[in-house]
């Protein structure tokens, strides 16, 4: 079931305004109706400007083939596998989809749950390699950050992990994420951690 | 749940983020390097997805699944399955396509190609498909020289170029 979290707001590159958005927890019938109405179509045309498989990476589609649809309905049947969105101006901005059945990497949090963001992926027209003049910004922010938030509330001390696309390697490591090697030699991305220490650090100015 | 940020905190490192791109995803599997491609022409679509259906029946049959078996293990619609296994002018979905290229450990960028998925096809992947085609019957379970043939297939197409 969808709950409001709460409110935040995204900045509209197009008036340079920020704009009131909501961040919800679980997705519904108006957040999967966006994506199979609204990003779908957009993702899959421009997956067809590519060659092959590479290019779409390079040119960040690579989420083509991901089915929103089918991780809300894994969310709702498995425990520890949570779905977010933040919705505004009556459309959803973005997504994620977490884990916290995770365990950490980094050295001195071996071993220690973590909240694993296993998939986040902000509209299309939210993208600036995917359309000329994208639209809101801060969605990618506000979604790791509700994960931290969301590791704080599991009492894992914010611990938060993810695989991150090379053009945001250098943000994530600016957030306070440290690269971690991973032990899956088939993921071509590289896995960042955050420690607990850092997540402190990364919300110092917020509450 | 609660938030452990202000808003007033998000807005202004809204404001100081670079406009980079921050999707971030759990499993992008290592690339096969590029190979010289072509542009197909509608019959040769056509051709290709014969291939492909050709491909995944007979890959469920050395598994020795029936369709409603596949289906529910590799999480698709059966009637999905069916007409990528009988219809050559059945747009395969994406998700589809991903789900069969994890399940039978085939890479999704050739089966992408078989299933008319993208506007260029690479040369030599064409010209082995439709040869491994014409090879098969269509029965109901494999010859030992159709098993030879789709193993090798499968290791072409596994194989990086």
């Amino acid at each position: 079931m969808k709950q409001v979290v709460g409110p935040v707001d995204l900045l509209n590159r197009h008036t340079s305004v920020f704009e009131e958005a909501c961040i919800v927890h679980g997705l519904d019938e108006l957040n999967l109706d966006d994506f199979e109405r609204h990003w779908q179509p957009m993702l899959q045309a421009r997956r067809a400007e590519f060659p092959d498989y590479a290019a779409a990476c390079a040119g960040n589609v690579q989420d083509w083939h991901w089915d929103w649809v089918f991780e809300s309905y894994k969310a709702q049947h498995t425990l520890g596998y949570d779905t977010f969105g933040i919705e505004c101006d009556g459309r959803t901005q973005a997504l994620m989809v977490v884990d916290s059945n995770q365990f950490a990497l980094h050295p001195s949090q071996q071993r220690k749950e973590l909240v694993h963001i296993a998939r986040l992926a902000t509209a299309p027209w939210n993208r600036t390699k995917t359309v000329e003049h994208p639209k809101y910004k801060g969605a990618g922010r506000a979604l790791v950050a509700t994960a931290i938030s969301l590791s704080i509330e599991l009492e894992f001390g914010g611990r938060v992990g993810l695989h991150a696309l090379p053009q945001s390697e250098d943000w994530y490591r600016r957030c306070g994420f440290f690269e971690v090697p991973d032990p899956n030699p088939k993921n071509t991305l590289k896995y960042f951690e955050m420690t607990a220490d850092a997540a402190a650090k990364f919300l110092q100015e917020g509450e | 749940m609660k938030l452990h940020f202000s808003r007033d905190w998000l807005r202004s490192k809204i404001s100081s983020d670079p406009d980079v791109e921050v999707e971030a995803c759990s499993a992008l599997r290592a690339l096969p390097a590029a190979a010289p491609e072509v542009v197909m022409a509608e019959r040769n679509v056509v051709q290709l997805r014969l291939a492909l259906g050709v491909l995944v029946r007979q890959l469920r049959l050395r598994e020795q699944l029936s369709i409603a078996e596949l289906a529910r293990k590799a999480q698709i619609s059966e009637d999905e399955l069916r007409s990528i296994e009988h219809d050559p002018h059945y747009t395969a979905k994406p998700y589809l396509l991903f789900q069969l290229s994890e399940f039978f450990d085939v890479p999704l960028t050739k089966l992408s190609q078989m299933a008319g998925a993208t506007h260029s096809v690479n040369r030599s992947l064409y010209n082995d498909a439709v040869r491994y085609a014409v090879r098969s019957d269509d029965l109901d379970s494999l010859t030992e020289d159709e098993l030879r043939d789709l193993n090798a297939f499968v290791a072409l197409l596994q194989s990086r170029e």
